[in-house]
């Protein structure tokens, strides 16, 4: 179902054929597929911790915005196309990433962690992990770290989501799945998830990825200026903390 | 002594510093000054500035971080006390993977805060583990307790032994204990009661299970004080590590900020010195200038008041730049200078004083001598004014006696009588001529003769030169020649009348100085002369002049010698005349004489060239006879305007033997009058005349005519005053002819008889 709301989605914003908001409105998209911070409610609008930052960086900039939903691989040709004006969708700045787009400062923190069965020897080196099988979602910066790290001696299996990813865990067809701490951790609350835990030591804190950060078109210096200063707004004012504690007991900035 | 000093001081000079090096190294001083401290001062301002960049770049983060990760410890104490706390297995989990996460933050970087935050998170996870444990205790202990409860199936065995019923009571006591120590008190006494009772079968069965309870009883308060000590010491652990850093925090804070504070006072201090070192500078500097520089100049001031006021010798104390030196010298000298000045202005004062004193006496002597002239020139006017007054006095009887001898010659006298009568003419006549020549030369002299310029025929002119003169030449015997040159022209333009009166004058004075001889007249011109220019010459061969009186006969009143007058008579102003004519005329009269041997007299003039047809030939006189005859014929009414009785009873019988009416008026006014109220054919006017003269009634009958439209009656002036100005003025009043007094009976009839359109 929520598969086929995007799909609509997508075919309206196609079929539209106006790119841009004519009152001077910004189209932020998101994936709609990453909880806690992003994903598809009950009535099938877009929601979560990206969503409500979004919203509340538009009111901050005092201007009007909509939220769309697309695929997560193509977010950033969206983006170039000028289908979108910003992507806030708990992205990281790669190098690959920033010769594409151009990136905000990060509106919060969050380390890679392997989740796995803590019942089971875990031994987070390449000689450790051989012949295991690991997961992650595609075109993401823990799939890059997975390739670069592990690629050699390990099996590597990307997800399309990262619903996807943790079922294989959940199946038992993987080893290990490498992800973003946050997103785990709703995941390590539920049934499903109780058998599994952080295992081993999480990514450097200075990796790629563990920053999020909101995506422009590249060169749009102004839109960047309005998103860094918004931020520092929301984070002065408390917003972001109402926000925060919403979903977390902790501060993620 | 002013040089000996001069020597010294220049000697000084030398050694004294000069101005403009002075004041530039001053200036440099406080450059320097103000470079120094405006270095010292924004060095201070610099590490100020890096200071506080440093801590915005680095400290300030820093202690942003320490705070953070304080923050985040409290938290993690929180998420500790949650897992040790809550009886929910859900939520325990969660607080520990919250824990987890938190454990990952990149605040914790710092290896022994790392270490730490690993540590709590360990004795975290063994928390939630050993209450997961004793959940497990618990849930069995309560299975078998349940068995105990009233109603269940091991209470009644239980009771039913010894002690059963305090056994039971330990039991129930037990499941509420709290504390390790109070369990095992209770599980001793409940151990002894069960070993005294010797019970078997379901006794026995009950009695172990309600030992199986308390065992896990005891497990479950082990786990429970176990947990708790994890607890206090994650707790105190992550508080002080929390405490430390919010110290560590504040400290690192507090020390920079200490740190700027100490540079900004440092750099006010710095300031502040500046300022004082500034001030002392500034004031030194005008100490100095008002010592070196202001005091000197106000001293050279006063010096030059003092030197205002007049004394002489200044001396100034010595300044100490070359320069204001240099000034205080300048003042010294012109104190010298200034007595200098002043003695050499009082001579010149003298000087002044005696010059003007000079110049009073000079002025004095002038001013007598201006005023003997005018005095002297007053006497001559007075004399001349007497002179002519008096000949015109005389003139009037002389024309009364002269026209009476002319009337005594008409009356047939005796030959002896009329010889009488001539020597009696004659002698009238001579005095006439002396009157004349009295007047002439006083009006010369008075600038009163205007020279005509009219044609003149030359053989004409001499002609009658010779006329004038040849009575007087033959009474005396002598011969006179004219000799005209052959270059002279037949015309020429000139005062023919003066011109005449110069020659007459000369030739009669040769005749009257020659006893026998030739007097002779030539006209002559040189052929280098100018076309014009004429020299006349009047030679005689009479008695010369001496050479020593040559220079003085053409003065008034001089002749030869006193005797020369006793001898010749004449009143000696003759010669005075023709030489002041001549002069007039642009000539000079020359003479050429020695005593004995005659005399020349020439003169050169030049004149303008002469027209040939200006000159009529002159009309003969007609004679007395026929004019008597024609006035008598012709009866002419005539008013005679004459105030001398006389001369109205000389004019009554000049008219005698005419028809002429004659009409007497004795003054200007009685004239005008009388013509007013008769008519007449022709008015004889006297000029000077008392109440009103000749000229003024005259201009009186013109009106009246003009009034009356009449036609003009003639007038003829009849006047002593012989001159051509006179004539001009008669003229000019509305006269019609003009007659000089004397006036002889021809001369008056012929004019009458003209006027009346008689003959002509």
């Amino acid at each position: 179902m929520n598969l086929a709301c995007r799909l609509l989605l997508v075919l309206l914003l196609l079929g539209s054929g106006s790119p841009a908001l004519a009152d001077g409105g910004l189209r932020i998209a998101t994936e709609g597929a990453y909880p806690p911070f992003n994903y598809m409610d009950e009535l099938g609008e877009p929601a979560g911790f990206d969503v409500d930052i979004a919203r509340a960086l538009c009111e901050a900039m005092g201007r009007p915005c909509t939220v769309l939903v697309d695929a997560w691989g193509q977010l950033i040709p969206g983006l170039e196309a000028g289908r979108y004006d910003m992507v806030v969708a708990s992205m990281a700045e790669t190098p690959e990433r920033s010769r594409l787009v151009d990136f905000s400062h990060y509106y919060y923190r969050s380390r890679s962690s392997f989740v796995a069965d803590p019942g089971r020897e875990f031994i987070q080196t390449p000689g450790g992990l051989a012949d295991k099988s690991l997961a992650a979602q595609a075109g993401t910066a823990q799939a890059g770290y997975l390739r670069r790290t592990y690629g050699a001696t390990s099996k590597i299996v990307l997800t399309a989501t990262l619903a996807e990813t943790l079922g294989l865990l959940e199946d038992g067809r993987v080893d290990a799945a490498l992800v973003d701490s946050l997103a785990a951790f709703r995941f390590l609350q539920t049934d499903k998830g109780a058998r599994f835990d952080f295992v081993g030591v999480p990514l450097p804190a200075d990796d790629p990825s563990s920053t999020a950060r909101i995506a422009v078109r590249k060169g749009n210096r102004e839109l960047l200026d309005a998103i860094d200063s918004a931020i520092k707004t929301i984070r002065q004012d408390g917003t972001y903390d109402r926000i925060n504690r919403k979903y977390f007991p902790f501060s993620i900035y | 002594m002013s040089n000996k000093r001069a020597k010294k001081n220049s000697g000084d000079r030398n050694d004294k510093p000069s101005l403009v090096p002075t004041m530039v190294a001053f200036h440099l001083i406080a450059l320097i000054i103000l470079a120094t401290i405006g270095l010292v001062i924004s060095r201070s301002l610099t590490r100020i500035g890096a200071l506080a960049t440093d801590t915005r770049d680095v400290v300030l983060p820093e202690v942003f971080v320490k705070q953070r990760t304080a923050v985040n410890l409290e938290r993690l104490g929180r998420f500790a006390e949650t897992v040790y706390q809550a009886d929910d297995p859900r939520i325990r989990r969660e607080y520990r993977l919250a824990a987890r996460i938190l454990t990952q933050d990149s605040v914790f970087g710092e290896p022994e805060v790392n270490r730490q935050v690993v540590d709590a998170y360990r004795d975290i996870e063994a928390v939630a583990t050993l209450r997961d444990e004793q959940d497990n205790k618990r849930r069995q202990a309560d299975i078998l307790f349940l068995d105990f409860a009233p109603g269940g199936a091991r209470l009644a065995p239980l009771l039913s032994l010894p002690h059963g019923g305090d056994m039971a009571n330990t039991l129930f006591l037990a499941s509420r204990a709290r504390v390790i120590e109070t369990l095992t008190a209770l599980k001793a006494e409940f151990d002894q009661a069960a070993k005294a009772s010797h019970a078997a079968g379901t006794a026995r069965a009950a009695l172990d299970q309600a030992g199986a309870y308390l065992d896990l009883r005891m497990q479950d308060l082990r786990i429970e004080k176990r947990c708790r000590l994890l607890w206090l010491h994650v707790n105190t652990t992550l508080e002080q590590v929390a405490g430390n850093l919010s110290v560590e925090a504040a400290t690192t804070a507090d020390s920079r900020f200490t740190a700027i504070a100490a540079e900004a006072g440092r750099a006010i201090h710095t300031g502040i010195l500046a300022v004082a070192v500034l001030a002392l500078a500034f004031g030194v500097f005008i100490c100095f200038i008002h010592r070196v520089i202001v005091v000197p100049i106000l001293r050279c001031v006063r010096g030059l008041d003092l030197i205002g006021k007049g004394e002489r010798d200044i001396t100034l104390p010595g300044a100490r730049l070359r320069e204001l030196h240099d000034i205080n010298e300048a003042v010294e000298r012109s104190g010298t200078l200034m007595a200098e000045l002043a003695d050499r202005t009082e001579a010149m004062r003298r000087a002044n004083d005696a010059l003007e004193q000079e110049i009073e006496a000079r002025k004095k002597v002038q001013d007598d001598l201006a005023r003997a002239k005018e005095r002297a020139e007053a006497a001559d006017r007075a004399k001349s004014d007497f002179l002519a007054g008096m000949s015109h006095e005389i003139r009037t009887p002389m024309n009364t006696i002269l026209g009476m001898a002319e009337l005594m010659l008409e009356t047939s006298p005796t030959p002896l009588q009329q010889q009488y009568i001539e020597i009696f003419q004659a002698s009238g006549e001579m005095l006439l001529g002396i009157i004349n020549d009295v007047l002439d030369l006083s009006k010369i002299e008075a600038g009163e003769v205007v020279l005509e310029n009219a044609p003149i025929d030359t053989r004409q002119f001499a002609e009658r030169t010779r006329e004038v003169v040849a009575g007087r030449v033959r009474q005396k015997g002598l011969a006179f020649t004219v000799d005209i040159g052959e270059r002279v022209p037949s015309h020429f333009s000139g005062d023919p009348v003066r011109l005449r009166q110069v020659l007459v004058n000369l030739i009669d004075n040769g005749v009257k100085f020659t006893e026998t001889g030739t007097v002779r007249l030539s006209i002559d011109r040189a052929e280098s002369d100018p076309p014009g220019r004429m020299t006349f010459t009047v030679t005689d061969t009479g008695i010369g002049i001496p050479r020593e009186v040559q220079g003085e006969i053409f003065n008034r009143f001089t002749q030869a010698d006193a005797s020369t007058t006793r001898k010749y008579g004449g009143t000696g102003l003759g010669l005075a005349i023709c030489d002041r004519l001549v002069r007039l005329m642009g000539g000079s009269i020359h003479l050429e004489s020695a005593p004995g041997r005659g005399s020349t007299f020439s003169f050169t003039l030049d004149f303008g060239a002469g027209e040939t047809a200006a000159v009529a030939p002159r009309a003969d006189s007609p004679s007395l006879e026929r004019l008597t005859e024609t006035l008598a014929r012709t009866p002419v009414r005539l008013l005679v305007a004459e105030d001398s009785d006389s001369n109205q009873a000389l004019i009554e019988l000049y008219f005698s033997k005419t028809a002429c009416s004659l009409d007497f008026a004795s003054d200007g006014r009685e004239a005008v009058e009388k013509f007013s109220s008769n008519e007449y054919d022709m008015v004889l006017m006297d000029i000077q005349m008392p109440v009103m003269d000749g000229y003024e009634a005259t201009r009186s009958i013109r009106a009246l005519e003009r009034e009356r439209r009449a036609a003009p009656t003639p007038v003829i002036a009849v006047t002593a005053n012989a001159f051509r100005e006179d004539q001009e003025r008669c003229e000019a009043a509305g006269c019609t002819g003009y007659l000089a007094k004397p006036v002889s009976k021809r001369k008056l009839l012929e004019s009458v008889a003209r006027h009346a359109g008689g003959t002509r």
